[in-house]
């Protein structure tokens, strides 16, 4: 069979796989990856090898086709990882007024735009204006790192001190979210020294350590939240059309764009936090802007940066799909290069169709089924995902992580300050002293 | 609520705990009521969630401290070592294979080791650099180590970082006692350590960066030990020297053809209350052989050049055009010349590759000759990948990983050098011929790219030209105005004037 | 201005200083988180500490269970009446309503000095995104009126409306005329926006940093007195020794003084010199702090700046352009085309860009990112 056909083939494949698979709440791609790298590992070199040209596009195909339809389980079963913390708040506003659907669509629309974006402008400006800037901002990444903590941490409002006459108690009152905000930044950034410095997880799998902290920070407490009081939701009905327009889409675009490709670019900046920054720079109102800008944030962010690994001349490895990559197959140059574009623009075309179908699927699912018990076999799944890659000491770490991520919930503050798990240890290794720090902390 | 309103969206099932039960008034979270002031009771599942968030945060994580500082970090043998490792922290047992080198940016430093059943670069960081100077734990070449590292893994690459210098143990090697006069070439490569009375200690010419020679005898004969200026600002009483009785750890190296002892440390130097006592004479090559071990076959390490779409055979430097911009591409060729960034800026290397009549240019930042095991030097064959870069319409190679740089022939050995002929013998006709010169130095002139030397002899002088791209830096700081040398190299003219051209390498050597 | 706009503008103007650069370059993030840090403190001192010690003279606070437009109308009333009664400044608070853990009822508050009346209204029931519920809008379609003792000016255009989380404050100031001028928050930008204040606090940082740097070397000094070229060696043995003192000064002044000019672009302004003066300084009215344009203009721009500030101190670079090829890649050639391709995909169609109101931004983001 010629390459292209094995090629399309495969893109096919590890799209439609992954759109299947993204529809479980809970499941993260990165997961899913893991456990192939070690399966792909574990045939090398026998007569079932899979060669780079298959397993380049399924991978490629499999990224973008969970950045796309991972939307279904984020806004109709609240399910979202991290990087969609700021898709459910509106889409579940649609959800509630039983446009859940609708709202599905539109962030859709918004990763078909991504992709767009992506292969039109991004691709072709790449090689040519990102050696650029990394050539400028060489030296400079561990100040823009603390400048995203900065204001990570300072732009979080008090959320109390409404009410009373002034005085300390109404101080008190406010900054007690404040408090619980900088407390879970805190923790969560030691239990990144902790697990960057020296991890309990097997040296086998390494490559995962962090995978159980982020399932304990994002996944889990939002599964037990579910449980514990979901509301239930509100009968749905399916649209013929949604209420975009060109301009709705550009500004999309636009918004969602920034901050996918900030969190794309820079290292550690996850989807949530450039989502974050960009909503803040762009200042949109509109909010079928804010969740197709989303839709776009989320697709440029994961499918971005692992485009970023084959761009020429480049050499950057950014994302955890990337770094996943990397130690399998190394990038040669323009032809892997072109062999990626194609496989993201093939694979967002499936991905866009499967979208109404699976949307509609899960509507009748979720109609059927308890919300609770959907988040309860979310959670199984999760926990048989980090038990089956890390073991039970993954198991303990994830627990751990756990009650870090419960405090945002249950004290009323950001759960962005969760990600101080790898942005507090890597900007102080990067600015030099993070072995101090270790050295206090006896960890080395 | 209101009295005569229909219940909001979803406050048909609310739980009566968010409303104060003595006025009715939604409260959410608090306990207290703002309203009456009555006290609010909560679900006993909220407020249990609440604490159980609270202890296992930091139980939890006290727990999990308590688990990474205690664990005991496996031994990995190299040779296990799989991409699915990368990030691990693991515990390496074996020995040191090169001597610790600090990069030339003083941010740390790196060495290899082995543990028999494969090889590893290791990096260490500036401040564990510093602290393990300051305990005597740098090492060399031949000792035995065990620390724990932080694998970094991926499809062309493997090096460690050092964890920790607390878990890092250091088994000097075994430096063999021997006698002054029983130092001879074989020795080459090891360490030795010697013993013997000071009976002068030279210190280096103001402001040259030649070492001090610390002279020493013992009733076998007498040798010279280098050490610099560093090694001297840590020996604790330099002027007890003379005259003194002192043991000393050295490394046995050749430079210029000629043996040279060097001092790594003040700490490998010990200052005796008396005269030492002799050592065992040295084992022979038939007795050394004697002492027979049995030797493992290790297994077969890890080949981290997979994941190639195709092996492609590598290019000429001929074969490398402007069309081929942005490419990736390996290229063969022999190294020519190497000229290191000057000191104090952040130029890239910059190695000329020739195969042929055609040469390439490759360049590499400090950051990527960090990660080459083989450093290139003129004459050896080298193999590089990197990215084809198009400079003032010329085309050039970008090396982007010091993995990439491979060494597959060495530099052949120095031609001999021809017998010493006088500068008057020399003629036109002689132009590009080699010769050898021996005579005085004059004052240096700095000829931008080079160096260049009036050589006098008794019969007459010409100019000795050193080009800092071929003759390395080490050779050229230990000239001075005034001294005896031996120079070889090729003779050419310029403006009208015979000239000789310094050969590459340790082409020029001071003559005691 | 949004936060983010004040805190790049921040990290912007502290990439400007050569010493910021340096340090960056050598591991250290100082000079550039006190810019971005310095850039948004204004607001911060104001949202995040002076306003929960701010003192109100009257609380308007109605009940949820049964909301009462009279109640409320009546309390400003009397609020209104101690102003001019008392000839003093008056702080009115309106209490927010919160009916459930989404849902809050809306009221609004207008004047009409022509009948020397405030009349008060409450609106539909919203939901945290400020949406309205379904249902509620007719709860309560009674107008309640009050009668005023004096004309209420507002020459902010101010909505008063009352929704989500805290409800805002209305200062009633007595004018020479006897009427009372009507001044929306009165404790936001009172004395924290002010160019002032930002050297004030690098003064501090400066005297914490010659403390912690101690006095020059024993002898450094010597003989300067003895002549200006003495002199000068000795004012640069100072300036050496305390480098990161004046050089912290330079960056917070700077940094926090832009935060200061932004916002006279919009329509509260602030007090910019207190205490020298006492009151707010109208703004330029040239823009709404809550316009998405501008505020991604100087969050872009700023980026552009930093950029280049960092180009011209990177060494070895292999790329070289220009300013002027820096804005034109940056953002004149995406700014053409983004307004050509809006242009081609929204002709012949009518599009509204939902505006913001002249109260002041931060307060209506610091209730919308309370969600």
């Amino acid at each position: 069979m010629s390459a292209f056909w094995i090629v399309l083939l495969s893109v096919c494949a590890g799209t439609v796989l992954s759109s299947v698979l993204a529809c479980l709440p809970g499941l993260h791609v990165y997961n899913v990856m893991g456990a192939m790298v070690l399966g792909i590992l574990a045939l090398e070199g026998g007569t079932h090898a899979i060669p780079p040209d298959v397993y380049l596009p399924a991978m490629t195909g499999m990224i973008v086709g969970w950045s796309m339809l991972n939307t279904i389980p984020a806004v109709l079963l609240g399910t979202p990882d991290e990087s969609a913390m700021f898709t459910v708040l509106p889409g579940q506003k649609y959800l509630m007024a039983g446009r859940g659907f609708e709202g599905t669509m539109i962030t859709a629309v918004g990763g078909l735009a991504g992709a767009f974006f992506l292969v039109c402008v991004m691709a072709p400006l790449a090689p040519r204006y990102l050696p650029v800037s990394q050539q400028v901002l060489k030296g400079h990444m561990h100040w823009v790192l603390w400048v995203i903590i900065t204001f990570m941490l300072m732009s979080e409002w008090p959320k109390g001190g409404n009410r009373g006459p002034a005085g300390w108690a109404k101080f008190f009152d406010a900054w007690k979210t404040l408090i619980a905000g900088l407390i879970t930044f805190l923790l969560a950034g030691l239990l990144g020294f902790i697990l960057l410095t020296r991890s309990p997880v097997g040296h086998e799998v390494a490559f995962q350590n962090i995978m159980p902290a982020f399932v304990g920070l994002f996944a889990i407490p939002w599964c037990l939240l579910n449980m514990i009081s979901a509301a239930n939701v509100p009968p749905q009905r399916t649209a013929k059309s949604l209420a975009i327009n060109g301009d709705v889409i550009l500004r999309s675009v636009w918004s969602g764009g920034l901050g996918g490709g900030i969190a794309a670019y820079f290292p550690i900046v996850t989807g949530g936090v450039g989502g974050m920054l960009a909503g803040h720079a762009t200042a949109q109102r509109d909010e079928r802007i804010f969740i197709m800008g989303q839709g776009v944030s989320k697709f440029i962010y994961y499918v971005g940066a692992f485009m970023l690994l084959f761009v020429p001349g480049l050499n950057l490895t950014r994302g955890g799909g990337a770094w996943m990559i990397k130690t399998l197959y190394t990038p040669l140059g323009w032809a892997d290069y072109y062999l990626v574009l194609g496989s993201i623009a093939v694979a967002s075309g499936i991905a866009f169709l499967m979208m109404e179908p699976l949307t509609k699927l899960t509507l009748k699912f979720i109609d059927r089924f308890n919300y609770r018990h959907v988040s309860t076999v979310a959670l199984a799944i999760i926990i048989f995902m980090v038990v089956a890659v890390t073991g039970w000491i993954g198991l303990f770490i994830a627990v751990v992580a756990t009650g870090i991520g419960l405090l945002p919930v249950l004290f009323g503050s950001r759960r962005l300050n969760c990600l101080g798990i790898l942005l507090l240890p890597i900007a102080c290794n990067m600015s030099g002293f993070g072995e101090t720090i270790t050295g206090w902390l006896r960890l080395t | 609520m209101t009295e005569n309103k229909q219940a909001l969206p979803g406050h048909e099932t609310q739980s009566s705990e968010m409303n104060c039960p003595s006025c009715g008034r939604f409260v959410g979270a608090v306990s207290k009521c703002p309203y009456c002031g009555a006290k609010v009771e909560k679900r006993m599942s909220l407020v249990a969630t609440r604490w159980a968030a609270v202890l296992l945060a930091t139980i939890g994580l006290f727990l999990l401290w308590l688990m990474a500082v205690k664990r005991d970090v496996p031994v990995v043998r190299l040779s296990d070592v799989q991409p699915t490792m990368n990030f691990a922290q693991i515990r390496v047992e074996g020995t040191v294979k090169t001597d610790a080198r600090p990069f030339r940016t003083g941010t740390g430093m790196s060495f290899n080791f082995t543990d028999g059943t494969g090889s590893i670069i290791v990096f260490v960081s500036k401040k564990q650099m510093d602290a393990m100077t300051e305990q005597n734990l740098i090492p060399k070449a031949g000792d035995q180590v065990s620390f724990i590292g932080g694998l970094n893994v991926s499809d062309d690459q493997l090096s460690m970082r050092l964890l920790s210098v607390k878990d890092f143990r250091l088994t000097r090697a075994v430096a063999e006692s021997v006698r002054l006069g029983d130092i001879t070439e074989a020795l080459k490569g090891t360490s030795v350590t010697l013993a013997g009375k000071v009976t002068r200690l030279e210190p280096p010419p103001e402001g040259s960066n030649r070492p001090y020679a610390l002279h020493i005898r013992d009733d076998s004969g007498e040798q010279v030990v280098n050490f610099w200026q560093s090694e001297y600002e840590q020996i604790e009483n330099p002027d007890a020297l003379p005259g003194a009785f002192v043991r000393l750890r050295v490394s046995v190296a050749t430079y210029q053809k000629q043996l040279q002892l060097k001092l790594g440390s003040a700490r490998d130097l010990e200052i005796l209350d008396g005269p030492p006592a002799a050592p065992a004479p040295v084992l022979s090559p038939a007795q050394k052989a004697a002492e027979t071990y049995r030797k493992t076959t290790p297994p077969v390490s890890r080949d981290f050049s997979r994941g190639r779409a195709s092996d492609a055979p590598a290019l000429a430097p001929a074969d490398i055009t402007a069309d081929r911009k942005g490419h990736t591409v390996r290229v063969r060729g022999r190294v020519t010349s190497v000229t290191p960034p000057k000191a104090g800026t952040k130029q890239p290397f910059a190695v000329m590759l020739r195969d042929g009549d055609a040469s390439l240019r490759v360049t590499y930042w400090s950051s990527t000759d960090e990660f080459i095991a083989d450093k290139p030097v003129p004459g050896a064959v080298f193999e590089m990948e990197g990215v084809v870069d198009v400079y003032r319409d010329r085309p050039q190679l970008m090396v982007e990983s010091g993995y990439k740089v491979r060494q597959i022939e060495a530099a052949p050995a120095p031609a001999e050098a021809p017998a010493p002929v006088a500068v008057s013998a020399i003629t036109a006709a002689d132009k590009g011929q080699i010769r050898t010169v021996e005579g005085t130095l004059g004052a240096p002139r700095d000829l931008g790219k080079g160096t260049a030397y009036t050589l006098t002899d008794e019969s007459g002088s010409l100019d000795l030209v050193l080009w800092h791209s071929t003759v390395p830096a080490e050779v050229r700081d230990a000239l001075a105005e005034g001294q005896t040398v031996a120079a070889t190299g090729v003779i050419g003219e310029y403006e009208n004037q015979l000239q000789l051209k310094a050969n590459p390498g340790e082409s020029v050597r001071p003559l005691r | 201005m949004k936060g983010f706009s004040h805190f790049m503008s921040g990290v912007a103007v502290a990439s400007f200083g050569p010493w910021a650069i340096e340090a960056a370059q050598s591991g250290n993030p100082i000079f550039f988180v006190l810019g971005g840090a310095c850039g948004i403190l204004p607001d911060t001192l104001d949202f995040k500490f002076y306003r929960f010690f701010y003192h109100h003279d009257v609380y308007v606070t109605p009940d949820p269970k049964s909301p009462d437009p009279q109640y409320v109308a009546d309390e400003i009333a009397r609020a209104v009446a101690m102003a001019v009664d008392e000839k003093r400044y008056i702080n009115l608070k309106l209490v927010s309503v919160r009916l459930g853990a989404d849902f809050w009822q809306q009221y609004s508050v207008k004047f009409d000095n022509n009948k020397l009346e405030v009349l008060v209204k409450f609106g539909p029931v919203v939901n945290t995104g400020q949406v309205p519920v379904e249902g509620t809008e007719k709860r309560y379609p009674t107008v309640a009126r009050a009668r005023l003792k004096a004309k209420v000016i507002q020459t902010y255009d101010a909505a008063l409306k009352v929704d989500i989380f805290d409800g805002p404050t209305v200062g009633l100031k007595p004018m020479d005329n006897g009427d009372l001028d009507l001044e929306f928050l009165p404790w936001h930008r009172e004395w924290s926006h002010s160019l002032t204040v930002g050297a004030f606090l690098g003064l501090l940082w400066m005297a914490g940093a010659m403390l912690w740097a101690g006095l020059p070397a024993a002898g450094s000094l010597a003989g300067a007195l003895s002549g200006w070229a003495a002199f000068k060696g000795a004012l640069g043995v100072l300036f050496q020794h305390y480098a990161v003192a004046w050089q912290g000064f330079v960056t917070i002044a700077a940094c926090y003084g832009v935060h200061v000019v932004e916002d006279q672009l919009g329509h509260m302004g602030s007090n910019i010199f207190f205490p020298i003066t006492k009151l707010r300084t109208p703004g330029l009215h040239w823009m709404h702090s809550g316009d998405g344009l501008p505020n991604f203009l100087t969050v872009w721009i700023s980026c552009l700046l930093i950029f280049w500030n960092l180009y011209r101190y990177q060494t070895g670079m292999t790329f070289h352009f220009s300013f002027l090829h820096l804005m034109m890649v940056g953002l004149v050639i995406p700014g053409l085309a983004f307004a050509a391709l809006r242009w081609l995909l929204t002709r012949g169609e009518k599009i509204v860009v939902v505006k913001g109101d002249d109260a002041d931004d931060e307060w209506n983001e610091m209730k919308a990112s309370g969600a």
